[in-house]
């Protein structure tokens, strides 16, 4: 018996890390036109699995039994729903509500008479370039309008529609339950079927992918709330309106790499000019040191200590998975677009890597 | 990292999970699904190791879902030599050669038969397997791997204090043992110089 490794041709394993990228990103699209509902539901409960994973484990850690540690997180997780629910809503309510009305009846053509007469006065280079006729501004703000209208319209038809609600409350709980109760024991089960030639390697690359999954969402989770936190302080300290709408909004899209805080300015940008009246050029300057600053301290303290984020994926290709969520599954598959695209690149990049050190070819 | 001198551990032969051939009852080969069942199967067939003897039966519910159980048949490969050390095995019934390979050939070093067990260094750290061991005849083996013991060490740690204390004293006598040898061996060559 020489049970000697052979080797094999480099093409060979690009032809089947290509090959294993389509045929997954394939039968993803698919699925989730298939069955986008369950595994909407699905992806929240495996992301709530991972949320309350470690807090589990602190309390195992600390001796209390498996399920016990499970069902006292799951209170104390329906505490802080209830207390957010009865804090937060009804400001978001409010405050949601207040800026629909101001968006509503904004004159949207003396904000631009005004813009191209701050633009006179200070930038004039500027000015000749981007002036328009009232009408022609008004033909591009409807366009506007219109757009962030129909992206509204489906957004809310996919929340009320795709996810049912009473579905996503009692299904998500109890998934998310098993899957923490029971999680190992059902990746054992699966492992159990694997053949002897890939046992290792399979047991192996589960772990890293459980852990690298659940070190990403957590990261982006812990960074999202610092950042929507620090935004949401630091407008309430400025006095802008809607501070607390504003700071969510910021927290959330900064979950999309690159181009999640650029996407974010422009509403907050927008909605700090149409709110402030007379003080709208020094707030919105004032915002954007804010918003600079706060990524300035997301970049230089909360991404070196949650470096685990660290996913290599190229913006272009991020740009590409939003726009597949977007599609999708509406305004959620654009945020989920991200993690799941990320947990798709680490599966491949660590099976095929797996694979190598195997020697499985 | 595999020890050539993989220490051999006693099994009552009266036990129905024991190793000689047929007296290992048919129903062991499937999956149980009643935690119970599955824990006294996996005690009576661990609880001779040094690693996992004198633990308790709640040690032991601890434990039971940690460990894989596999089968693999004549000439097939447990694993190679050149791979990523993950954990140990031990042999429940069958037996296994210990193939090393010197200067590109594949040589024969060592049989292990029910009861013993390799690879315990890849619990500690992961460290390329330093040979490649080939089952000799259908072998049924249970492992138990480093991912599942650091997730032990994390939730349970005082349980898993035991197991990587024990652990510690395993490859500190296999130290004392190497040690020993190796100190005979420059005995002998000074001897002969002389």
């Amino acid at each position: 018996m020489n049970p000697s490794v052979t080797d094999t041709n480099p093409i060979y394993r690009r032809i089947f890390l290509v090959t294993i990228f389509l045929v997954v990103l394939l039968a993803f699209i698919l699925s989730f036109h298939l069955i986008s509902d369950l595994l909407v539901v699905l992806i929240i409960s495996v992301i709530l699995t991972y949320v309350f994973k470690p807090c589990v484990a602190y309390l195992e850690h600390r001796g209390v039994h498996r399920v016990i540690s499970i069902v006292s997180i799951f209170v104390l997780g329906l505490l802080l729903l209830a207390f957010g629910a009865w804090f937060f809503v009804p400001i978001l309510i409010e405050e949601g509500a207040a800026l629909i009305d101001r968006l509503k009846s904004y004159d949207f053509v003396q904000l631009h008479s005004e813009f191209v007469r701050f633009l006179d006065t200070r930038l004039p280079v500027l000015s000749g370039l981007i002036s328009m006729e009232p009408d022609q501004a008004q033909v591009w703000l409807d366009r506007i309008s219109a757009a962030s209208t129909t992206f509204l319209q489906q957004s809310h038809k996919f929340l009320a529609g795709a996810i049912n609600i009473i579905a996503l409350a009692t299904l998500v709980p109890f998934l998310t339950f098993f899957f923490l109760k029971d999680g190992s024991v059902f990746m054992k089960r699966f492992i159990e079927k694997i053949p002897n030639r890939y046992f290792e390697m399979t047991l192996s690359l589960a772990y890293r992918i459980d852990r690298q999954m659940g070190n990403y969402i957590l990261s982006v989770l812990v960074e999202s709330a610092v950042i929507g936190v620090m935004t949401w302080v630091a407008l309430e300290i400025l006095g802008i309106k809607f501070a607390i709408v504003l700071g969510l909004l910021n927290g959330l899209l900064n979950s999309i790499p690159f181009f999640g805080p650029f996407i974010a300015y422009f509403p907050i940008l927008l909605v700090v000019l149409i709110t402030s009246g007379d003080a709208a050029v020094s707030n919105m300057i004032w915002t954007m040191v804010i918003l600079i600053g706060v990524q300035i301290i997301d970049n230089v303290f909360a991404k070196p200590l949650l470096i685990s984020r660290s996913v290599n994926i190229h913006p272009a290709t991020v740009l590409l998975a939003v726009l597949i969520g977007g599609k999708l599954a509406g305004a959620l598959g654009m945020f989920i677009a991200v993690p799941v695209y990320a947990i798709i690149m680490v599966i491949i990049i660590d099976s095929y890597d797996h694979l190598k050190r195997y020697k499985i070819f | 990292m595999i020890e050539k001198n993989s220490k051999k551990v006693i099994i009552d032969p009266s036990d129905e999970t024991s190793v000689s051939g047929s007296s290992i009852p048919v129903e062991w080969l499937q999956i149980s699904f009643s935690k119970e069942k599955r824990v006294s199967d996996t005690r009576r067939i661990l609880s001779n190791l040094p690693l996992f003897e004198n633990l308790s039966m709640r040690q032991w519910r601890e434990l039971s879902d940690l460990f894989h159980k596999r089968t693999f048949t004549k000439d097939e490969i447990i694993f190679k030599n050149g791979t990523p050390g993950l954990g140990m095995y031990a042999i429940i019934d069958g037996s296994v050669a210990v193939y090393e390979n010197e200067d590109g050939v594949d040589v024969e070093i060592a049989r292990l038969g029910s009861g013993d067990f390799f690879g315990e260094m890849s619990l500690v750290e992961e460290v390329e397997r330093s040979a490649t061991i080939v089952a000799l005849e259908t072998t049924r083996l249970i492992g138990i791997f480093r991912p599942q013991l650091k997730d032990l060490m994390h939730r349970r740690p005082q349980l898993g204090l035991i197991i990587i204390e024990r652990l510690a004293r395993i490859l500190t006598s296999r130290l004392r043992e190497a040690d020993h040898r190796l100190a005979m061996y420059k005995r002998k060559l000074s001897n002969g110089n002389k």
